[in-house]
Protein backbone atom coordinates (compact mmCIF):
# COMPACT_ATOMS: atom_id res chain seq x y z
CA UNK A 1 0.00 0.00 0.00
CA UNK A 2 2.80 2.35 1.04
CA UNK A 3 4.76 1.37 -2.03
CA UNK A 4 1.85 2.24 -4.30
CA UNK A 5 1.44 5.64 -2.62
CA UNK A 6 5.11 6.48 -3.12
CA UNK A 7 4.85 5.50 -6.79
CA UNK A 8 1.83 7.81 -7.32
CA UNK A 9 3.67 10.67 -5.54
CA UNK A 10 6.69 10.16 -7.72
CA UNK A 11 4.60 10.15 -10.91
CA UNK A 12 2.80 13.34 -9.90
CA UNK A 13 6.12 15.07 -9.17
CA UNK A 14 7.44 14.01 -12.57
CA UNK A 15 4.33 15.38 -14.30
CA UNK A 16 4.59 18.71 -12.48
CA UNK A 17 8.25 18.89 -13.46
CA UNK A 18 7.41 18.30 -17.13
CA UNK A 19 4.65 20.91 -17.09
CA UNK A 20 6.99 23.41 -15.43
CA UNK A 21 9.68 22.74 -18.03
CA UNK A 22 7.22 23.21 -20.91
CA UNK A 23 5.96 26.45 -19.39
CA UNK A 24 9.53 27.73 -18.89
CA UNK A 25 10.44 26.76 -22.45
CA UNK A 26 7.34 28.52 -23.77
CA UNK A 27 8.01 31.63 -21.71
CA UNK A 28 11.66 31.71 -22.78
CA UNK A 29 10.69 31.24 -26.44
CA UNK A 30 8.06 34.02 -26.26
CA UNK A 31 10.51 36.33 -24.45
CA UNK A 32 13.29 35.74 -26.98
CA UNK A 33 10.84 36.13 -29.87
CA UNK A 34 9.53 39.42 -28.50
CA UNK A 35 13.10 40.59 -27.84
CA UNK A 36 14.04 39.79 -31.46
CA UNK A 37 10.96 41.51 -32.88
CA UNK A 38 11.44 44.66 -30.83
CA UNK A 39 15.19 44.75 -31.42
CA UNK A 40 14.57 45.64 -35.09
CA UNK A 41 17.34 43.29 -36.10
CA UNK A 42 15.33 41.54 -38.86
CA UNK A 43 15.98 43.30 -42.19
CA UNK A 44 12.69 44.20 -43.92
CA UNK A 45 14.29 45.92 -46.91
CA UNK A 46 13.17 44.45 -50.24
CA UNK A 47 16.80 44.33 -51.36
CA UNK A 48 17.65 41.76 -48.66
CA UNK A 49 16.33 38.27 -49.28
CA UNK A 50 14.64 36.12 -46.64
CA UNK A 51 16.62 33.16 -45.38
CA UNK A 52 15.54 29.86 -46.89
CA UNK A 53 13.52 28.78 -43.87
CA UNK A 54 11.55 32.03 -43.67
CA UNK A 55 10.95 32.04 -47.43
CA UNK A 56 9.77 28.43 -47.45
CA UNK A 57 7.48 29.12 -44.51
CA UNK A 58 5.94 32.23 -46.10
CA UNK A 59 5.62 30.55 -49.48
CA UNK A 60 3.85 27.55 -47.97
CA UNK A 61 1.44 29.78 -46.06
CA UNK A 62 0.77 31.80 -49.25
CA UNK A 63 0.20 28.82 -51.56
CA UNK A 64 -1.97 26.92 -49.08
CA UNK A 65 -4.09 30.01 -48.47
CA UNK A 66 -4.56 30.69 -52.20
CA UNK A 67 -5.37 27.02 -52.90
CA UNK A 68 -7.99 26.97 -50.16
CA UNK A 69 -9.59 30.29 -51.17
CA UNK A 70 -9.63 29.51 -54.91
CA UNK A 71 -10.95 25.94 -54.72
CA UNK A 72 -14.59 27.11 -54.61
CA UNK A 73 -14.28 29.66 -57.43
CA UNK A 74 -16.45 28.84 -60.46
CA UNK A 75 -14.63 29.45 -63.72
CA UNK A 76 -16.73 30.86 -66.61
CA UNK A 77 -16.09 30.14 -70.30
CA UNK A 78 -12.82 31.92 -71.07
CA UNK A 79 -12.64 31.06 -74.78
CA UNK A 80 -14.58 34.11 -75.99
CA UNK A 81 -12.24 36.38 -78.05
CA UNK A 82 -13.99 39.45 -76.61
CA UNK A 83 -12.42 38.63 -73.24
CA UNK A 84 -8.95 39.03 -74.76
CA UNK A 85 -9.92 42.45 -76.13
CA UNK A 86 -11.25 43.49 -72.73
CA UNK A 87 -8.47 41.97 -70.63
CA UNK A 88 -5.55 42.95 -72.87
CA UNK A 89 -5.63 46.73 -72.36
CA UNK A 90 -6.25 46.29 -68.62
CA UNK A 91 -3.27 43.93 -68.32
CA UNK A 92 -1.07 46.35 -70.22
CA UNK A 93 -2.05 49.27 -67.99
CA UNK A 94 -2.16 47.55 -64.60
CA UNK A 95 0.06 44.45 -64.68
CA UNK A 96 2.72 44.64 -67.39
CA UNK A 97 4.99 46.97 -65.42
CA UNK A 98 5.67 44.23 -62.88
CA UNK A 99 4.63 41.02 -64.66
CA UNK A 100 6.22 42.05 -67.99
CA UNK A 101 5.09 41.41 -71.56
CA UNK A 102 6.40 39.65 -74.68
CA UNK A 103 9.77 41.06 -75.68
CA UNK A 104 10.47 42.61 -72.27
CA UNK A 105 12.65 40.59 -69.90
CA UNK A 106 12.77 42.93 -66.93
CA UNK A 107 11.65 46.31 -65.62
CA UNK A 108 12.50 48.53 -62.66
CA UNK A 109 9.54 47.04 -60.81
CA UNK A 110 10.32 43.43 -61.61
CA UNK A 111 13.90 43.95 -60.40
CA UNK A 112 13.02 45.98 -57.33
CA UNK A 113 10.10 44.03 -55.93
CA UNK A 114 10.66 41.19 -53.49
CA UNK A 115 9.45 38.51 -53.83
CA UNK A 116 10.12 38.92 -57.55
CA UNK A 117 6.79 39.07 -59.42
CA UNK A 118 6.38 36.14 -61.81
CA UNK A 119 6.99 36.85 -65.50
CA UNK A 120 3.52 36.07 -66.86
CA UNK A 121 4.70 36.38 -70.46
CA UNK A 122 6.68 33.19 -69.96
CA UNK A 123 5.21 29.77 -69.40
CA UNK A 124 4.64 29.32 -65.69
CA UNK A 125 5.81 26.01 -64.33
CA UNK A 126 3.34 25.59 -61.50
CA UNK A 127 2.12 22.26 -62.81
CA UNK A 128 -1.50 23.26 -62.37
CA UNK A 129 -4.37 22.27 -64.63
CA UNK A 130 -6.02 25.06 -66.67
CA UNK A 131 -9.00 25.18 -64.33
CA UNK A 132 -6.88 25.42 -61.17
CA UNK A 133 -4.63 27.97 -62.81
CA UNK A 134 -7.63 30.15 -63.75
CA UNK A 135 -9.07 29.87 -60.23
CA UNK A 136 -5.71 30.80 -58.74
CA UNK A 137 -5.18 33.79 -61.06
CA UNK A 138 -8.69 35.08 -60.37
CA UNK A 139 -8.19 34.87 -56.61
CA UNK A 140 -4.81 36.59 -56.68
CA UNK A 141 -6.01 39.41 -58.95
CA UNK A 142 -9.17 39.96 -56.94
CA UNK A 143 -7.75 39.73 -53.41
CA UNK A 144 -4.06 40.54 -53.89
CA UNK A 145 -1.29 39.15 -51.66
CA UNK A 146 -0.27 40.79 -48.41
CA UNK A 147 3.21 42.33 -48.19
CA UNK A 148 4.17 41.26 -51.69
CA UNK A 149 3.37 44.34 -53.76
CA UNK A 150 0.39 42.56 -55.36
CA UNK A 151 -2.66 44.80 -54.87
CA UNK A 152 -6.28 43.63 -54.57
CA UNK A 153 -8.08 44.77 -57.73
CA UNK A 154 -11.42 43.45 -56.45
CA UNK A 155 -12.53 46.60 -54.62
CA UNK A 156 -12.31 48.66 -57.80
CA UNK A 157 -12.93 46.11 -60.59
CA UNK A 158 -15.92 43.82 -61.06
CA UNK A 159 -15.59 40.07 -61.53
CA UNK A 160 -16.28 40.21 -65.29
CA UNK A 161 -13.34 42.54 -65.77
CA UNK A 162 -11.06 40.34 -63.65
CA UNK A 163 -12.08 37.21 -65.60
CA UNK A 164 -11.18 39.04 -68.82
CA UNK A 165 -7.70 39.60 -67.41
CA UNK A 166 -7.48 35.93 -66.43
CA UNK A 167 -8.41 34.93 -70.00
CA UNK A 168 -5.73 37.22 -71.36
CA UNK A 169 -3.07 35.93 -68.93
CA UNK A 170 -3.86 32.36 -70.04
CA UNK A 171 -2.96 33.29 -73.62
CA UNK A 172 -0.06 35.58 -72.75
CA UNK A 173 2.81 33.03 -72.84
CA UNK A 174 1.88 32.17 -76.44
CA UNK A 175 1.58 35.74 -77.69
CA UNK A 176 4.14 37.27 -80.02
CA UNK A 177 5.07 40.91 -79.55
CA UNK A 178 2.87 41.91 -82.51
CA UNK A 179 -0.15 40.01 -81.16
CA UNK A 180 0.33 41.67 -77.79
CA UNK A 181 0.48 45.13 -79.37
CA UNK A 182 -2.78 44.64 -81.26
CA UNK A 183 -4.69 43.08 -78.38
CA UNK A 184 -3.59 45.61 -75.76
CA UNK A 185 -3.92 48.78 -77.84
CA UNK A 186 -6.73 50.86 -76.46
CA UNK A 187 -8.03 52.78 -79.45
CA UNK A 188 -9.59 56.21 -79.19
CA UNK A 189 -13.05 54.65 -79.53
CA UNK A 190 -12.40 52.21 -76.69
CA UNK A 191 -14.07 53.57 -73.60
CA UNK A 192 -14.02 50.25 -71.80
CA UNK A 193 -17.78 49.80 -72.27
CA UNK A 194 -17.28 46.16 -73.20
CA UNK A 195 -16.54 45.36 -69.55
CA UNK B 1 -32.24 56.16 -38.83
CA UNK B 2 -32.55 53.35 -41.40
CA UNK B 3 -33.07 55.97 -44.11
CA UNK B 4 -29.87 57.80 -43.15
CA UNK B 5 -27.93 54.56 -42.96
CA UNK B 6 -29.10 53.49 -46.42
CA UNK B 7 -28.14 56.89 -47.87
CA UNK B 8 -24.70 56.72 -46.25
CA UNK B 9 -24.22 53.17 -47.58
CA UNK B 10 -25.30 54.25 -51.06
CA UNK B 11 -22.92 57.23 -51.04
CA UNK B 12 -20.10 55.00 -49.85
CA UNK B 13 -20.81 52.40 -52.56
CA UNK B 14 -20.92 55.05 -55.27
CA UNK B 15 -17.74 56.73 -54.04
CA UNK B 16 -15.95 53.35 -54.09
CA UNK B 17 -16.92 52.89 -57.74
CA UNK B 18 -15.52 56.29 -58.56
CA UNK B 19 -12.03 55.02 -57.80
CA UNK B 20 -12.26 52.15 -60.32
CA UNK B 21 -9.57 51.94 -62.96
CA UNK B 22 -11.12 54.03 -65.72
CA UNK B 23 -10.06 53.07 -69.28
CA UNK B 24 -10.76 56.63 -70.45
CA UNK B 25 -7.81 57.78 -68.30
CA UNK B 26 -5.58 56.09 -70.82
CA UNK B 27 -7.15 57.69 -73.89
CA UNK B 28 -4.51 60.39 -74.03
CA UNK B 29 -1.63 57.93 -74.40
CA UNK B 30 -3.71 55.37 -76.33
CA UNK B 31 -1.68 53.41 -78.84
CA UNK B 32 -3.34 52.41 -82.11
CA UNK B 33 -3.22 48.71 -83.03
CA UNK B 34 -0.63 47.88 -85.67
CA UNK B 35 -2.95 45.76 -87.80
CA UNK B 36 -0.46 45.34 -90.65
CA UNK B 37 1.50 42.91 -88.44
CA UNK B 38 -1.56 40.66 -88.16
CA UNK B 39 -1.25 39.47 -91.77
CA UNK B 40 2.19 37.94 -91.13
CA UNK B 41 1.01 35.74 -88.29
CA UNK B 42 0.86 31.97 -88.60
CA UNK B 43 -1.99 31.54 -86.15
CA UNK B 44 -4.94 29.35 -87.02
CA UNK B 45 -7.98 31.29 -88.28
CA UNK B 46 -10.14 29.81 -85.53
CA UNK B 47 -7.68 30.64 -82.75
CA UNK B 48 -9.29 33.00 -80.19
CA UNK B 49 -6.22 35.25 -80.39
CA UNK B 50 -6.62 35.52 -84.17
CA UNK B 51 -10.35 36.13 -83.87
CA UNK B 52 -9.77 38.83 -81.28
CA UNK B 53 -7.16 40.54 -83.44
CA UNK B 54 -9.47 40.43 -86.46
CA UNK B 55 -12.24 41.97 -84.41
CA UNK B 56 -9.97 44.71 -83.14
CA UNK B 57 -8.65 45.51 -86.60
CA UNK B 58 -12.11 45.34 -88.13
CA UNK B 59 -13.39 48.02 -85.79
CA UNK B 60 -10.26 50.08 -86.44
CA UNK B 61 -10.73 49.81 -90.20
CA UNK B 62 -14.38 50.76 -89.90
CA UNK B 63 -13.40 53.81 -87.92
CA UNK B 64 -10.80 54.78 -90.50
CA UNK B 65 -13.36 54.39 -93.32
CA UNK B 66 -15.79 56.53 -91.36
CA UNK B 67 -13.14 59.21 -90.86
CA UNK B 68 -12.24 59.11 -94.56
CA UNK B 69 -15.88 59.42 -95.55
CA UNK B 70 -16.29 62.39 -93.24
CA UNK B 71 -13.15 64.02 -94.62
CA UNK B 72 -14.46 63.56 -98.18
CA UNK B 73 -17.89 64.99 -97.41
CA UNK B 74 -16.53 68.08 -95.63
CA UNK B 75 -15.15 69.90 -98.76
CA UNK B 76 -18.59 69.67 -100.43
CA UNK B 77 -20.26 71.10 -97.38
CA UNK B 78 -17.77 73.94 -97.19
CA UNK B 79 -18.17 74.74 -100.91
CA UNK B 80 -21.77 75.87 -100.45
CA UNK B 81 -22.12 77.37 -97.01
CA UNK B 82 -24.20 80.44 -98.01
CA UNK B 83 -27.61 80.65 -99.74
CA UNK B 84 -27.43 81.20 -103.46
CA UNK B 85 -27.11 84.84 -104.50
CA UNK B 86 -27.84 86.38 -107.83
CA UNK B 87 -24.60 87.19 -109.58
CA UNK B 88 -23.82 88.79 -112.93
CA UNK B 89 -23.63 85.40 -114.61
CA UNK B 90 -26.99 84.35 -113.19
CA UNK B 91 -28.51 87.56 -114.45
CA UNK B 92 -27.22 86.91 -117.97
CA UNK B 93 -28.70 83.43 -118.01
CA UNK B 94 -32.06 84.60 -116.67
CA UNK B 95 -31.64 82.59 -113.48
CA UNK B 96 -32.27 85.54 -111.19
CA UNK B 97 -35.98 85.45 -111.91
CA UNK B 98 -36.11 81.74 -111.22
CA UNK B 99 -34.29 82.23 -107.92
CA UNK B 100 -36.68 85.03 -106.96
CA UNK B 101 -39.66 82.77 -107.78
CA UNK B 102 -38.17 80.01 -105.65
CA UNK B 103 -37.74 82.42 -102.75
CA UNK B 104 -41.38 83.51 -103.04
CA UNK B 105 -42.57 79.90 -103.07
CA UNK B 106 -40.45 79.11 -100.01
CA UNK B 107 -41.88 82.12 -98.14
CA UNK B 108 -45.45 81.02 -98.98
CA UNK B 109 -44.79 77.49 -97.76
CA UNK B 110 -43.30 78.81 -94.52
CA UNK B 111 -46.27 81.10 -93.91
CA UNK B 112 -48.75 78.28 -94.56
CA UNK B 113 -46.99 75.90 -92.22
CA UNK B 114 -46.93 78.57 -89.49
CA UNK B 115 -50.68 79.15 -89.92
CA UNK B 116 -51.28 75.42 -89.77
CA UNK B 117 -49.22 75.09 -86.57
CA UNK B 118 -51.08 77.95 -84.91
CA UNK B 119 -54.44 76.42 -85.83
CA UNK B 120 -53.29 73.06 -84.50
CA UNK B 121 -52.09 74.61 -81.21
CA UNK B 122 -55.39 76.43 -80.77
CA UNK B 123 -57.30 73.21 -81.41
CA UNK B 124 -55.29 71.23 -78.89
CA UNK B 125 -55.64 73.93 -76.19
CA UNK B 126 -59.45 73.95 -76.68
CA UNK B 127 -59.58 70.20 -76.29
CA UNK B 128 -57.73 70.49 -73.01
Amino acid sequence: MLNQKSITKHTTRARVKIIKSVLWAGFTFAFLGAAFIYSGLYPVGADTQHNKLTYALLETVREQSIARASSSVKVPDLSNPDLLLAGGPDYNEMCATCHLKPGVEQSDMSIGLYPTPPNLAKDRTLGLADLESAQRDFCIIKHGIKASGMPAWGPTHDDARIWAMVAFINKLPNLATEHYQILTARGEDDSGSHH
Amino acid sequence: MKYILSIVTLIFALSTNAFAHDPSMHKADAEKPDCAAMHDTKLDASDPVMLAMQKKCESKMQMEHHEEAQAESKPHAKADPKPMQCTMEHEKMGHCEMMADDAEVDAEVDAKSEEHNEAHDAGTSENH
